[in-house]
């Protein structure tokens, strides 16, 4: 359980370099409603199951070298846009735009190392839609009716707007 | 004619003066621009009355006042195309014929449904005061048979997404409106039609989508792998839950899975192709569990994400005709989490039966289908985004054949309806 100490531990900080205590209270308050929809341990459930191959189409052909192309690790469940090519990166919004308090959760694989990682889809927000790099990976995607790893909602809940302007992808940790 | 003979002679005659006092040339001048203004009045004669017979003035056009086409009852083959997360609106368009009749303005990423009387449209959607900020509305906005916005319902939220057809759910009778809301509590808006009114929102947790029954609540599906079954007593609405089904995480029914309204009859269709034919209301219950794969005399796919074999995938993919059973699925070569492919053919099977029928070549790979439920059923196929030259259009098929009839282009959207399902 260590890693998940780590994980938490990182987010926690994460969370407290970037975020007022106004901004934390109101969100931790809609996280408290959410908490029945969004399970805050994917990593944990989907160990719990009898968890296939990690392995998948996407990761056979995935590189680590160019965050503009579809093909890049850490995109493996991302859907929209890609930041790196609308003048952010790989978990920066582009001027204009910012980034959402809530995301969907991947768990992709690197091709140097071959370990799993956790990452966060973070969209950003409040720009119109950025049109270039459209990519659309579906590692472990589930439905809406299982949010936490449902790339089709807008993940904007929580922002100051809900324009959907391009995706990043967050490293969180090790997932296992 | 002469008057302007006369002042072009006058001008040359003053030219001609400049030119000294030659007067041969001044005379032959004249002389020939006489004759060109000749030559171009009678070529220009004959032009409007080329049999020189002459002929009465023409009859001066009547004028005009703008108007609207009165949209004509709706048939069998009328459908419809829109949602689309990009721009807004919904298409009308007649099957039979590949032409549009009409258009019903939508906010971009809405949903709509027909009135299964045929009656109204509805769409769900959502603006803000100013575009991407500012005061948020969301609406079921009610139009009428014409198009014509008769009524907006105010509605405490709606998810919005990729636009998918069960966020918004009419119940088999026509009285009940259902809207789905994440935010980020999971809950439905329930809108009574008769009066135009909220009448509740429901409260889902874990669970989430619309599956109308005939009148007295709905399912949702939740992400412990059962169906939520949500049933009006009075006024108040009670939450339970199915058994177990199926596995969310691993081997996910999606989310446009198909549900006759009238019978209560869902097929709830995993990613690899399991269908779990279920009998929805109070009393949820899986009536059949069959492979898609094993209809068609292959083996069932497995979650094993290199496994390369025929998967059902895309967006709205598959579609239900209810008089004779059969089933419309989207099909493509892929491995386990393809399950947002285009579909490259279209399966047809006997549900009864539960036999593969027919395998139904498409003009371009797809990701919405839909089916017309007359005798004489006609097959929309919506064309890939991701399809070059082919892309939005729709290909109209016969259902039974194959054949493709026409094709629309120029035309976008999530998914395409029709009335009765």
């Amino acid at each position: 359980m260590a890693y998940l100490d780590n994980i938490s531990e990182r987010l926690a900080r994460r969370l407290a370099r970037h975020v007022s205590r106004r901004s934390f209270l109101s969100r931790f308050g809609a996280a408290l409603v959410a908490a029945p929809v969004l399970p805050l341990l994917p990593v944990v459930r989907g160990r719990a199951a009898d968890a296939p191959s990690p392995r998948s189409e996407f990761s056979e052909r995935a590189q680590s070298k160019d965050p503009a192309q579809c093909n890049y690790w850490r995109y493996c469940a991302i859907d929209g846009f890609l930041c790196s090519c609308c003048g952010g990166g790989v978990h920066t919004c582009p001027p204009g735009s910012t980034p959402s308090p809530t995301s969907w959760i991947g768990t992709c694989i690197h091709p140097e190392d071959g370990k799993q990682y956790l990452v966060s889809y973070r969209d950003c927000c409040g720009a119109a839609p950025c049109g270039q790099c459209f990519c659309r990976n579906t590692d472990r995607e589930t439905p809406i009716y299982r949010p936490q790893g449902n790339n089709d909602i807008i993940w904007c809940l929580g922002s100051t707007s809900m324009e959907y302007h391009c995706s990043t992808s967050v490293l969180v940790g090790l997932a296992e | 004619m002469s008057r302007q003979l006369e002042a072009a002679n006058v001008k040359l005659s003053s030219l001609s003066g400049r030119l000294g006092h030659h007067r041969w040339a001044e005379s032959a001048l004249v002389r020939l621009f006489q004759l060109c203004w000749l030559w171009a009045g009678w070529t220009a004669a004959l032009a409007a009355d080329p049999a020189g017979l002459g002929s009465p003035e023409p009859a001066i056009l009547e004028t005009e006042t703008s108007d609207v086409a009165v949209l004509p009852p709706a048939g069998p083959h009328r459908v419809l195309v829109g949602s689309s997360i990009e721009t807004g609106g919904v298409r009308v368009i007649d099957g039979e014929t590949g032409n549009r009749q009409g258009e019903i303005y939508t906010a971009a990423g809405a949903n709509f449904a027909i009135d299964p009387n045929n009656a109204h449209y509805y769409v769900a959607e959502t603006y803000w005061s100013h575009g991407n900020r500012g005061k948020r509305d969301d609406l079921l906005s009610i139009y009428d048979d014409q198009l014509k916005l008769v009524a907006e319902v105010a509605l405490p939220g709606r998810l919005i997404s990729i636009p998918k057809s069960p966020t918004l759910a009419v119940s088999g009778d026509g009285r009940w409106a259902y809207v789905y809301n994440l935010q980020p509590a999971a809950s439905v808006a329930v809108v009574d039609l008769s009066v135009r009114k909220l009448a509740t929102v429901v409260e889902v947790p874990g669970c989430g989508m619309v599956y109308a029954w005939k009148s007295a609540g709905f399912s949702s599906l939740c992400a412990d792998g059962t169906a939520a079954t949500v049933t009006r007593r009075g006024d108040k609405y009670t939450v339970g839950h199915s058994e177990r089904f199926f596995d969310a995480e691993l081997d996910p029914v999606f989310e446009e899975s198909l549900v006759d309204r009238s019978a209560e009859h869902a097929f709830f269709i995993s990613y690899t192709g399991v269908v779990y034919e279920a009998q929805l209301g109070e009393h949820f219950q899986i009536l059949k569990q069959w492979s898609l794969q094993q209809a068609a005399q292959l083996a069932p796919a497995t979650t094993s994400a290199l496994e390369y074999t025929w998967r059902p995938g895309g967006a709205h993919f598959a579609a239900y005709h209810k008089a004779s059973g059969r089933l419309f699925v989207l099909m493509h070569v892929g491995t386990h989490w393809s399950h947002k492919q285009s579909g490259t053919e279209i399966w047809v099977f006997d549900t009864q039966r539960q036999r593969r029928i027919e395998r139904l070549a498409i003009p371009a790979p797809s990701d919405a289908i839909t089916v017309s439920q007359d005798a004489e059923p006609l097959l929309y196929v919506l064309t890939s985004q991701d399809a070059g030259e082919a892309a939005n259009q729709l290909a109209i098929l016969n259902a039974q054949t194959g054949e493709v009839l026409r094709t629309v282009r120029g035309i976008s959207g999530s998914f395409a309806a029709v009335k009765g399902f």
